[in-house]
């Protein structure tokens, strides 16, 4: 009797903590999306679908801030996946330095976001900043740019930012995927005169398979959540031009005190979360049968 | 016994959590409040804005608690935007401090409405408030007829312009809009960034644009438009766009002044790279504060071309917290008429910017402050983001911006207000 | 694994990362140039000039004037706190999903996994209020609550992953020799696991001392801010002082600056299990 419960008492303390912080809430704040309310009046006006509606038909700033998440996610995908596997594969051979280069690209990751923003927002000052500085000193002062005052630059500005901090991540996936690919594959392909390409793709990328879900999930949610560098550093400006869900989200609930249409963003966002995860949490359970 | 080891560690570990979920009520955890006295301490919240202008209130804390030793303030500060949204989300979780500074307008009035601040006006009786304070800064304190706040600061806005960009140029501050915009010509061609205004955050440039709505539409108008009586697809507005964007255009804002922070604004005037910038009745002391000297600066009045000329007003007060126990309460009324008595104020006088307190002395340091103030004697509206509903002056600062970046016209920009006024009206009036 | 490499093709090899190295380390050589230049210095030669005098006094100045060291300490003391506990309770957890005959243990573990989906905006309101409710908002109590709660998803997965490359046969050893589950918890699983557990205070740490969200919206009291609220309230304040900003951005980056090199060499062993699936 008592070990069908011991395994429950040893989950209890992470499952009561997980319940009150991540389960009731996140469900309440589903129940909150179908009303208006202001956070603080005694009397919550029950919408609906209303808040949901208003959001995808009427806001102006919503399908930016979606926009600007599903760009942001597509060029982590692409740039910062892609530059991590690149610097992994570089510094997975036997390399003298290879610890300091990766602690080079890796530490950008240690810092905060806000650390991040407030760097980057002194690197892009039009004035004295260092990339109109370094534009001006190479002759194309025509470059100049108030690069996070203009909305075509702004939200790709901020990006490279988060490009900057963000690369380690999957560089030390990938490593760590790298690292538990056995040589043998490699001798033979070599031995049977396979090409450089050849081997890293028949060999290497299907082993890091399993790699390769893990970093495309950790990015994909990492790109959905982006929030503190895009409110240090433009708030969302200008024109709403780099408002992403995360800040909308704040900004509609703890400025304008619009709970209801709040707690929709925030679903909104937990919907689009699930559908691309949903796929990754089934194949990874699943192998845990094995 | 094993077993037991195992049951012993979980139980602890729950029992650690439970006892930290009740630790709560005691857990004034802030190093301020361990210093619990002989006799038994009264411990308030209290939230000011930060940074230059507002040092003073530290010290003025320092004195009033060596005053009143049953009486322990602890004090928080923010800049602008964060004070805003801190209160918001103070007021969402009904933990507001217990005596707070806000804006008036629709700015302030979100806490009467959901019954978050204290109804001051049996205290105001009682207390003589009428004698106290100015009477428009308690006007403005008041909402549905009671009064909700403490008057603090009463200020107007002027344009204020550095003398050695005037001299340079050989210029008078403009009497006519014409010759304002003359000017702003001139100081270009000379080198000198026309109009400081930093546009993060909305509100500074919104100043200058409603002083533009003043001069195309005059008062009535203007009135009608902050009242939502009027519409705002309206001529008037559409020139003031039309005018941001002919500003953004010839480039007497700075250069990327859509993110520009406001402070940095202030800062190209202090270092004399700008010539106008609109400021308050506090610049003055900003300007001491900051270590600079405002005798180099002057006032003018913009050339609305109205009569009369009409300068943009908002208060400052400090609100109490409704859920605040008695005592509480009463240390918070306390502090708040400390805070602008007059010999707080007499004593601070340089850096208090304007006081809604009568019969306090002038501050010789602040040369440019009675000019402003007399400005507004003749009549004067209240400023854009206290007069209009939060929501609808975020659709302003959007279109200002939008506007700005070439992204609306100025009709669109026009038209997206008047829709945002109009949806914002049938659904109130539901 | 790789068998050859030509000569040339090192160089080349090289070269490429060193600039890449380079460009990386650029925006911080930026902050620390601006960081010990005089204010002067600043507005008179472009940023990527040499200081004309390095002015370490910028460091004192910012570390008073920003208040950092209270910045520092509050959040150092909820990392102590937070860290440790957390790691023990998914440590726990983990062990339940693998080591124990468990019925559930692939449900709840997917369970816990959602959590990683759920963002933690749709989360703020609610606990908001329920913090205030229970009277635990604005405390330490309460924010350790809620970074503990984060945190959860995370560890267990990354445990889990490593608990499961620890042989079986370990087990059947420890139960020869008497241990009890509990024993051999603490004195197999624990001790094997210090790749994954040194993972975990990096990755922890780090998210602990550079959180700003929650810390924005939890913790209100002055005297509790942590380090990103501290910066972001001395840029508010200070916004025209860059020398400051950036002495400031750089006293707050040691910490895990300091924590990560202690414990970066079990970095890659301690991933290796949760890459694996």
């Amino acid at each position: 009797m008592f070990t069908k419960v011991k395994p429950w008492l040893y989950l209890l303390p992470a499952l009561i903590i997980y319940l009150t912080v991540i389960c009731f809430p996140s469900l309440y704040s589903l129940y909150l999306s179908f009303f208006e309310w202001n956070g603080v009046a005694p009397d919550r006006k029950f919408v609906g679908l209303d808040n949901y509606v208003y959001l995808f038909t009427k806001d102006t700033v919503f399908p930016t801030a979606l926009s600007n998440n599903l760009q942001w996610m597509l060029g982590s995908l692409v740039l910062m996946m892609g530059l991590g596997l690149a610097l992994a594969l570089m510094l997975n051979k036997r390399l003298k330095g290879r610890t300091w280069f990766r602690g080079i690209f890796y530490f950008p990751y240690v810092l905060s976001g806000i650390v991040v923003a407030m760097v980057w927002t002194w690197m892009y000052n039009p004035t004295q900043g260092f990339f109109n500085k370094v534009l001006e000193l190479v002759g194309l002062e025509s470059w100049t740019q108030a690069w996070l005052a203009e909305p075509k630059f702004a939200l790709y500005a901020v990006f490279l930012a988060a490009l900057w901090q963000g690369v380690g991540q999957p560089l030390v996936l990938f490593i760590a995927g790298l690292s538990s690919i056995p040589d043998d594959p490699y001798e033979a392909a070599f031995i049977d005169g396979a090409s450089k390409f050849q081997s890293f793709y028949y060999i290497t990328l299907p082993l890091l398979r399993e790699t390769f879900v893990i970093v495309v999930a950790t990015t994909m949610i990492g790109a959905m959540k982006v929030y503190d560098i895009v409110y240090a550093m433009t708030g969302g400006g200008p024109a709403e031009s780099t408002q992403v869900l995360s800040s909308l989200m704040y900004y509609q609930t703890f400025r304008y005190a619009n709970i209801g249409i709040g707690s929709a963003i925030s679903w909104v966002l937990v919907l689009i979360v699930m559908i691309v995860l949903i796929p990754y949490v089934y194949y990874t359970t699943k192998r845990s049968h094995v | 016994m094993k077993r037991m080891l195992m049951l012993g560690l979980t139980l602890v570990m729950v029992a650690s959590l439970l006892a930290a979920c009740g630790g709560g009520n005691n857990s004034q955890s802030s190093p301020a409040n361990q210093a619990d006295g002989k006799q038994k301490k009264v411990s308030i919240a209290l939230w000011t804005l930060s940074g230059s202008g507002w040092e003073w209130v530290v010290e003025a804390v320092e004195q009033f608690q060596n005053e009143n030793p049953d009486i322990e303030v602890v004090h928080s500060s923010y800049a602008v935007d964060p004070m805003k949204e801190n209160l918001k989300v103070a007021a969402s979780s009904k933990t507001m401090p217990d005596i707070w500074f806000t804006w008036g307008g629709s700015l302030g009035s979100f806490y009467p409405e959901n019954g978050l601040a204290l109804d001051l006006s049996e205290i105001a009786e009682e207390h003589n408030y009428a004698e106290v304070y100015n009477k428009a800064a308690l006007d403005m304190s008041t909402f549905n007829g009671k009064l909700y706040g403490i008057p603090m600061r009463l200020n107007a806005l002027s344009m204020w312009y550095t003398k050695e960009a005037y001299e340079a140029t050989n210029l008078q501050p403009p009497a006519t809009f014409a010759e304002f915009e003359e000017q702003l010509e001139i100081l270009k061609n000379a080198g000198y960034i026309p109009l400081a205004f930093g546009s993060k955050g909305g509100w500074h440039t919104m100043r200058l644009a409603e002083l533009l709505i003043e001069h195309y539409g005059g008062p009535e108008l203007h009135d009608q438009l902050l009242s939502l009586s009027a519409s705002w697809d309206n001529e008037a507005v559409i020139q003031t766009f039309a005018k941001l964007k002919e500003y953004t255009d010839k480039e007497y804002f700075p250069k990327g002044y859509v993110s520009l922070d406001p402070e940095e604004a202030q800062n190209l005037m202090y270092q004399k790279k700008a010539a106008i910038i609109n400021e308050g009745t506090w610049f003055d002391s900003s300007i001491i504060t900051s270590g600079f000297d405002v005798n180099d600066f002057g006032v003018f009045k913009f050339p609305t071309e109205q009569s009369p000329v009409r300068p943009s007003v908002f208060a400052e007060m400090l609100q109490i917290s409704a859920d605040a126990s008695p005592e509480k309460q009463a240390a918070a009324i306390k502090l708040g008429e400390y805070l602008t008595s007059v010999e707080v104020i007499n004593q601070f006088v340089d850096v208090y910017g304007s006081p809604a307190t009568l019969n306090v002395n002038t501050s010789e340091a602040n040369p440019h402050m009675k000019e402003i103030l007399d400005s507004a004697s003749d009549g004067a509206f209240q400023i854009m983001d206290q007069a209009l509903p939060q929501q609808l002056i975020q659709k302003w600062f959007e279109a200002q911006d939008r506007v700005a970046l070439g992204d609306w016209t100025p009709q669109q920009a026009a038209q997206e207000m008047d829709k945002a006024v109009q949806e914002y009206v049938s659904k109130n009036s539901q | 694994m790789e068998l050859r490499i030509s000569s040339t093709r090192k160089v080349v090899h090289y070269a490429v990362l060193i600039i890449l190295a380079i460009l990386f380390l650029l925006p911080l050589v930026f902050i620390f140039f601006t960081a010990v230049k005089s204010n002067a210095d600043l507005a008179s030669k472009p940023i990527y000039a040499f200081p004309a005098k390095i002015h370490w006094e910028n460091f004192v100045k910012a570390w008073d004037q920003g208040k950092m060291s209270m910045y520092m300490k509050n959040t150092l003391f909820i990392c102590l706190v937070k860290v440790p506990l957390g790691i023990l309770i998914e440590a726990l957890a983990a062990f339940a999903l693998t080591r124990l005959k468990f019925r559930w243990s692939i449900p709840m573990f997917s369970f816990f996994l959602i959590g990683m989906m759920i963002p933690m905006q749709a989360t703020l309101v609610p606990l908001n209020m329920l913090l205030n409710a229970i009277h635990l908002k604005g405390t330490y109590p309460g924010i350790f609550l809620i970074y503990l709660g984060f945190g959860i998803p995370f560890g267990i997965m990354i445990l889990r992953g490593f608990f499961r490359t620890i042989p079986k046969e370990l087990d059947e050893a420890a139960l020869i020799d008497g241990c009890s589950d509990m024993g051999k918890f603490l004195r197999i699983i624990l001790p094997l696991s210090m790749p994954a557990i040194a993972t975990l205070i990096i990755f922890d740490f780090m998210a602990t001392w550079n959180e700003f969200l929650l810390a924005q919206i939890f913790i209100s009291d002055q005297s509790m801010r942590t380090i990103t609220l501290g910066l972001l309230a001395f840029r508010g304040d200070w916004s025209t002082d860059y020398t400051l900003m950036s002495a400031a951005v750089l006293i707050s980056v040691l910490p895990v600056m300091i924590v990560y090199l202690l414990f970066q060499k079990y970095f890659v062993n301690g991933l290796a299990g949760s890459v694996k699936g």
